[in-house]
């Protein structure tokens, strides 16, 4: 009977313990001393098209961010090449999610297709690209980590969140391709970094 | 084996399959609903009604909850025919069934690309069979488990929109994260805080309740189960105890059969001694009376059915005979009313009966300086009514209704008296009934039909 009461003292001390330390420690390790703020000059014009890499729905999160701060944008999770036109900026959500493709009726790898042309029309027409992710630690995972690489090193600027780069996987990138990378403590702060790239 | 354990095994195996197979099913019939709360969320984020969120969080909470209720009934019907199969401890069956539910949960996901929730279907797990440990071997385990679960994987799976429980790793698949981050973004962190307590609580408590109430109504069936069994046993030593009194009866039969033996031996002896033929023949006749006398005694009392014709009158003058009257403190007063009609009963037995319960009345304490017992004897609705009334302490009203039970005494005796007489009268077509006035006596009356009606009947 003591071992029984002794056990469940002990695992609800545990408990109270990692809720305190996981709720209330400020998570300064997330942070990185190379992001910026925000941008210092304007990178991107407008007439945006905001696409989704891996169609999460976090893309929805961006056009409503947009359209709050009235920037001139199209909203299309599946775009492709010929949307491109009177285009000036290009912003991909990074964020896998298999629901949404599968409601898309898209395979990872047709979704791989489509972002892979689509990036290579932009080169050619040399927009600038913004890749933004906000699906912390959660979302990351393998394939959320292919797109990032496969956006984040095209783009011009990277916008996430601190606990997205729980292992400096934003940053390096960032810095191996010599981004500026903002990384912000939740995701209604994004505002700010994502409007100095227009304004 | 026998046959119907075969059947129940066969009818095991099949429910775990039926059940395994509709939660491999679940997520591929339900996939439009999967979609609808992808479509609810993305309607949260561009109106900004965290509203949609919560029926998004509860209709995932549903999908998630059955499909896991499903394969968790499945294993444990999986878990019951091991059970049968093999004596397994307690411990290493719970090891068996989180193994293979785990086991189980990857392969479905692997295979159909499906997510789950590991934490979350996990600790469910354990908790439920937690709740459900202590009916495994009962017949409504089944119905136990089901309910149970229900609540607890319903309770759960609220935790998986809960940002709080985040860092718990509660909640990492596709769903709950799209829901948690448009919190987020919506502000509506702690509504679904809320929200996931205000289920998850209510929700475990229930559950908790719900495995306690079929706890205790196991418990419950086992002692009704147990004072059945003792109740049988009593019912069986009664019988004993009733089969000991007519052991005794037998005795005090023997005892009654040495009077007409005696007169025989003392007639034999005056045969030797006597010349005369009248009084050899007067001799001869009381020797077959008395021959006569004790054959109808024994037949009486080993034929239970075998009944005579007889005047109440004979019946008394027989039970007076056998009474002691010696004693100076006892009064016996008989009364019998003339031109009663004859009654139609086992003699020895009813005798038996009626001397068993006049003992009664003189064992009985009084406070009077002496004892008085009345015997009157009267005619009574077609029949004969035998009244024994005594000046005793009399009964308690409370102890009135239980005289008639094997075993009941007030007085130290075997409390044996009464039951034999009530059986024995009821045996002979009668009625006996208890009267008692505490302080006061007891009056006990026996009635009999009398023998025209009983021919009538």
């Amino acid at each position: 009977m003591k071992l029984k009461t002794l056990t469940v003292i002990s695992f609800t001390t545990l408990l109270v313990i990692s809720f305190m330390l996981n709720t209330f420690v400020d998570k300064k390790t997330y942070r990185d001393l190379q992001a910026l703020p925000s941008l210092p000059r304007p990178i991107a014009k407008e007439m945006v098209l905001i696409t989704s890499a891996g169609q999460s729905t976090d893309a929805y999160m961006i056009k409503d961010i947009a359209n709050k701060l009235m920037l001139h944008n199209f909203f299309m999770p599946q775009a492709v090449e010929p949307d491109l036109e009177n285009i000036n900026t290009v912003v991909f959500v990074a964020g896998y999610s298999d629901i949404g493709e599968k409601l898309q009726e898209i395979s990872f790898q047709d979704e791989k297709k489509r972002i892979d042309k689509l990036l290579n029309s932009v080169k050619e027409k040399e927009i600038p690209i913004i890749t933004i992710y906000i699906g912390g630690n959660s979302r990351r995972n393998r394939k959320t980590d292919m797109l990032l690489k496969m956006t984040c090193k095209e783009s011009d600027y990277i916008i996430s969140t601190t606990d997205s780069n729980y292992d400096q996987f934003l940053s390096n990138l960032a810095k191996e391709h010599n981004i500026p990378i903002t990384l912000v403590e939740d995701i209604r702060d994004i505002t700010e970094p994502f409007v100095s790239a227009f304004r | 084996m026998d046959a119907e354990n075969l059947m129940q095994e066969k009818k095991y195996m099949i429910s775990a399959l039926v059940l395994f197979i509709t939660s491999i099913l679940w997520p591929i019939i339900t996939e439009a609903v999967w979609f609808n709360i992808v479509v609810q969320i993305r309607e949260a984020i561009n109106t900004g009604d965290s509203g949609q969120l919560i029926l998004a969080s509860a209709t995932s909470s549903i999908l998630f909850t059955t499909q896991n209720t499903l394969l968790f009934l499945s294993v444990v019907v999986g878990g019951r025919l091991l059970l049968n199969q093999w004596i397994l401890k307690e411990n290493i069956l719970l090891i068996v069934q989180i193994t293979c539910f785990v086991m189980l949960n990857i392969i479905i996901s692997k295979m159909l690309s499906i997510p789950w929730e590991p934490i979350t279907t996990i600790v469910a797990m354990i908790s439920s069979c937690y709740l459900i440990r202590k009916g495994r071997r009962q017949s409504h385990y089944f119905f136990q488990s089901t309910v149970v679960s229900i609540q607890v994987f319903f309770a759960f799976q609220w935790l998986n929109i809960m940002p709080i429980f985040s860092v718990y790793r509660f909640g990492q698949s596709d769903i709950p994260i799209s829901i948690k981050i448009a919190g987020v973004y919506l502000n509506s962190s702690s509504v679904l805080n809320f929200i996931g307590f205000s289920f998850f609580i209510p929700l475990f408590f229930s559950a908790v309740i719900t495995s306690t109430l079929f706890q205790s109504h196991a418990q419950n069936i086992a002692i009704v189960k147990e004072n059945y069994l003792k109740e049988r046993a009593l019912e069986s030593m009664k019988t004993k105890a009733m089969g000991n009194r007519v052991y005794l009866e037998i005795n005090s039969l023997a005892h009654d059969l040495k009077t007409p033996l005696v007169t025989i031996r003392g007639l034999n002896s005056l045969l030797l001694i006597s010349g005369n033929q009248e009084k050899l023949q007067d001799y001869c006749n009381k020797i077959e009376n008395a021959v006569e006398k004790m054959s109808e005694m024994v037949t009486s009392f080993l034929y239970g059915s075998s009944r005579q014709k007889m005047k109440v009158e004979k019946l008394i003058t027989y039970i007076r005979a056998q009474i002691p009257v010696e004693d100076e403190k006892l009064k016996l007063e008989i009364d019998i009313e003339e031109g009663l009609s004859e009654i139609y009963v086992n003699k020895v037995r009813v005798v038996r009966a009626l001397i068993n319960l006049i003992e009664n009345a003189i064992i009985v304490p009084c406070n009077d300086t002496y004892k008085k017992i009345i015997i009157e004897v009267k005619g009574f609705m077609g029949g004969i009514r035998i009244s024994i009334i005594d000046n005793g302490m009399g009964i308690k009203p409370s102890d009135l209704p239980h005289v008639w039970e094997i075993g009941h005494s007030t007085n130290n005796t075997t409390g044996l008296g009464l039951p034999f007489a009530k059986q024995i009268i009821e045996e002979n077509d009668g009625k006996i009934e208890i009267a008692s006035i505490l302080e006061e006596g007891t009056r006990v009356n026996v009635f009999f039909p009398s023998v025209d009606r009983e021919i009538e009947e």
